[in-house]
């Protein structure tokens, strides 16, 4: 599992895992917006830091799959 | 060392704690993204295969969310 995640970052560096670059920076901002408002608002409240971090950081990659499924590699 | 957690603890945004935080977000944010793939492809793909494809798009959309919402709190904290 290591092994493949280091693959396809060497693969994203070399610019040759991602098909359509413009969908997946888009997608990935819409994804990046939606956790920025999580974790900003949350931590309005008075809550202490770790909270936020981790609720938005959960359920930011659990959204990702979603945003990011036409997304096509080589 | 126990600066450094009490500081953790109760919040402080700077260098070390926001590096610390940004490293404890990747990891959960894999552990998202898999949960987030096996809700969407889980039948289709197998679970195994589709935790580990979303595992890896996870971190794509979070260390940039901390990375900034960190950024974001340490001007409001300081404003």
């Amino acid at each position: 599992m290591f092994e493949m995640g280091w693959f396809s970052v060497k693969l994203f560096l070399k610019g040759k895992l991602i098909r359509n670059p413009v969908y997946f920076i888009r997608q990935t901002t819409i994804g990046t917006l939606i956790g920025l408002l999580l974790l900003v608002s949350i931590a309005q409240v008075n809550v202490p830091l770790w909270l936020p971090i981790i609720v938005s950081s959960l359920l930011t990659g659990a959204i990702m799959p979603f945003l990011l499924k036409d997304f096509k590699m080589k | 060392m126990t600066d450094f957690l009490s500081s953790l603890l109760s919040g402080d945004i700077n260098l070390i704690t926001s590096l610390v935080w940004l490293a404890i977000a990747a990891g959960l944010s894999i552990v998202g993204g898999a949960i987030g793939g096996v809700l969407l492809a889980g039948k289709d793909l197998g679970y195994e295969l589709a935790a580990m494809t979303g595992g890896l798009l996870g971190p794509a959309g979070v260390i940039p969310t901390i990375f900034l919402g960190l950024l974001i709190l340490n001007l409001l904290n300081n404003s």
